[in-house]
């Protein structure tokens, strides 16, 4: 049952990917009409913002840590191992 | 202060278990293996019928010494703790190694006796036999990474064990007093940072942090779902006793969200990946204690509570991969979701879990944990928590099960068949995940203050849903850049292992020298005249004493080949037998003096 939905959603990549822009685009659409009564931040006022908040942080995130964190500390497998 | 009789200890089981154990014959795997749900059977009786108080309490040294403080903070550590407990064994069902068993044992059984310790020098106790016990777990791997892992482990934790040592004797000496009370942070002492010094040990506060990812990894496959449970959890609780409300909690708190999801974003092997969400996740725990109102404290409760099943479900699954496939590095798996469907399924459960999904467990208690925050007026904690909970469900959520059952084709080498008490583990502890996302007060009723946050309004589950599924969006966007590699990133176990090589330097060049110049006089200076000695006593000997001693000496012999069975020669074994030594003499003593 799991194994047929997993294979259906492997052959129907297209599909799944407008599914996901079209949640995506819902939610942002329902945050306009959302809003919270005690803002923690204010900006959380603004509609979109945790949307915008979420894909900055997590593209800034791995570029930062892929690209420059990476390269600095990572090492071969057996780093330790050598003397 | 009541006597023993209403109280009985929740450990008392594991200990006699783990006791018991040893004299097991292995081939009767198959009808012992259900003695292990029991200790944690009835712990959870235990906890659930407990009244509270202060139990067990007797005089040593002049102070009072209390192994069962049973009040609401204890009773929410031990509910949970019984209950992954049993999971745990539920989980190790299959396993037919009795040692892997027996330091499992005893190291529930130290989380409890912590748990309900009343004062330091109990606390103490457990606190190493906890330490101990899960060396052996990750030992019990037998490889040699772990053996190397375990004793860097092992040390590590013994550094953090004599700062709380050192601590609570200072302590004594200037308050005369053993009694493990709440420290207020306007007052604290040097011997009172020299505790929490100790207890951030193995809170894996960073920079002390390193064990952790260094040592889980490299533990059993069931081992390492015990150890997500308790130690830093146990320290959770320490915390959250003694030193509410100190504000280098909060920021530290938050820097160690950040650092284990930053970490695990660039890490290869999946095992380590969770162990670097254990920093993650303590983190919000550990921040909530240090902002110190009701409510940070609550939601550092629940969220160690919820933290430990989804952790542990997590661990489970990771073990599952390792387990089918006999290696845990995303760089070699991939496409297994069509072969491990079902393991596949509870994973993701419990990776919405941690990444704070509605109708999830994390969700009701890590929103609790960062609106406090921001109620208390600590914004930038709370901004620093929200980037922690899109690093964790970009990494935890996403990068792990892309790689491990999506990315690339379908995986073609040979799978193990998962055993059933695996998957039942499994199970049960989605179903508790999910259980209490939508019923969550089942947990707010165990919480030590009374609960007024609503975790179900639109707007939170608004705002979480965005959150996430943008987070989704920017994973979607640098799913290239994010591919993991086959590579080891140095954290502060750099330094550890550099002292290490540093002190084996010193031992080798100096210590050596000094050991060849001692032997060189010895045999020069010592030696002839010791022969003297000995032909003079040779002598004695012969004449006198054989006929009277041959019997004594026969059993003498008999005696000493027993104990040399024993001397091995190898630490870990020493160090075993220590542990049995010492549980077998608190057990006694429990039952001969605990009134």
């Amino acid at each position: 049952m799991l194994l047929k939905i997993l294979i259906y959603a492997r052959d129907h990549q297209p599909l799944v990917k407008k599914l996901f822009f079209a949640a995506l685009g819902l939610l942002v659409v329902s945050n306009f009409f959302i809003l919270p009564d005690h803002p923690h931040f204010g900006v959380e006022k603004i509609p979109g913002f945790w949307a915008v908040f979420g894909t900055a942080v997590g593209v800034l995130f791995v570029l930062f840590l892929k690209k420059v964190v990476f390269p600095l500390i990572g090492k071969s497998e057996d780093f330790y191992e050598r003397d | 202060m009541n006597g023993i009789e209403n109280f009985i200890h929740p450990s008392l089981g594991f200990f006699i278990l783990a006791l018991v154990m040893p004299f097991l014959k292995p081939e009767g795997h198959k009808v012992w293996r259900w003695l292990l749900p029991m200790p944690p059977l009835v712990a959870l009786v235990l906890v659930l019928t407990m009244p509270q108080g202060l139990f067990g309490g007797h005089d040593y040294l002049g102070t009072r010494l209390v192994v069962g403080r049973v009040d609401a903070l204890s009773i929410v550590f031990a509910h949970i703790f019984a209950i992954q407990a049993l999971l745990g064994m539920i989980f190790s069902l299959h396993v037919e190694d009795r040692a892997q068993h027996s330091a499992s044992c005893f190291y529930v059984g130290g989380a409890f006796g912590c748990v309900f310790a009343g004062d330091y020098v109990t606390l103490f106790i457990f606190w190493e036999m906890m330490a101990v016990a899960s060396t052996f777990l990750v030992w019990l791997n037998r490889t040699p990474k772990s053996s190397a892992a375990g004793f860097r482990y092992l040390l590590f934790h013994i550094l953090g064990g004599v700062f709380l040592l050192a601590g609570l004797l200072l302590r004594y000496q200037a308050l005369g007093t053993f009694a493990f009370t709440p420290v207020a942070p306007a007052s604290a002492q040097m011997y009172d940072w020299l505790i929490l010094l100790g207890f951030a040990v193995n809170a894996a506060v960073v920079p002390l942090h390193a064990w952790l990812p260094d040592a889980y990894p490299e533990a059993t496959v069931t081992g390492a779902v015990f150890m997500s449970a308790f130690t830093t959890k146990t320290a959770v609780y320490v915390l959250a006793r003694g030193f509410s409300g100190f504000e280098i909690l909060g920021i530290m708190g938050v820097v160690m969200t950040i650092y284990g999801a930053a970490f695990a974003t660039i890490e290869n092997n999946a095992r380590r990946i969770l162990a670097y969400h254990i920093v993650s996740q303590v983190g919000y725990m550990v921040a909530g204690i240090g902002i110190g109102t009701a409510m940070t404290v609550n939601g550092a409760c629940a969220h160690a509570y919820a933290h430990i099943l989804y952790k542990g479900l997590l661990f489970m699954a990771a073990g599952c991969i390792l387990y089918s496939t006999g290696t845990a590095k995303l760089s070699e798996l991939g496409g297994l979701a069509y072969k491990l469907p079902w393991v596949m399924f509870l994973y993701m459960v419990a990776a919405v879990s941690i990444s704070g999904w509605p109708l999830f467990n994390g969700f009701i208690s890590k929103n609790m944990t960062i609106t406090g925050a921001a109620e208390a007026h600590h914004a930038w904690l709370a901004m620093g928590m929200e980037i922690a909970a899109v690093g964790t469900f970009l990494s935890v959520g996403i990068k792990l099960p892309y790689f491990a059952f999506f990315h690339g084709k379908d995986y073609d080498k040979p799978v193990k068949p998962i055993p059933w008490n695996m998957m039942a583990a499994m199970a049960g502890a989605a179903f508790l995940c999910f259980f209490i996302g939508v019923y969550p007060h089942y947990l707010y009723r165990l919480l030590p203050f009374e609960v007024e946050y609503v975790p179900y309004t639109a707007w939170q589950v608004t705002q979480s849903l965005l959150l996430l599924s943008f987070t989704g969006l920017a994973f979607y966007l640098m799913r290239v850049v994010i591919k993991p590699k086959a590579k080891l990133n140095m954290d502060f176990d750099f330094f550890y292992r550099l002292s290490g090589r540093l002190g084996l330097g010193f031992a080798r060049v100096f210590l050596a020298r000094v050991d060849n110049w001692w032997t060189d006089a010895y045999r020069r200076l010592g030696l002839s005249g010791m022969l003297l000695a000995a032909r003079s006593s040779r002598w004695f000997d012969e004449n006198a004493i054989d006929g009277v001693v041959d019997g004594t000496a026969r059993s003498v012999l008999g005696v000493g080949g027993g104990f040399s069975r024993l001397e091995t020669g190898r630490l870990t074994d020493y160090i075993g037998m220590a542990l049995l030594l010492g549980a077998g003499a608190f057990v006694g003593y429990y039952f001969l003096f605990g009134a």
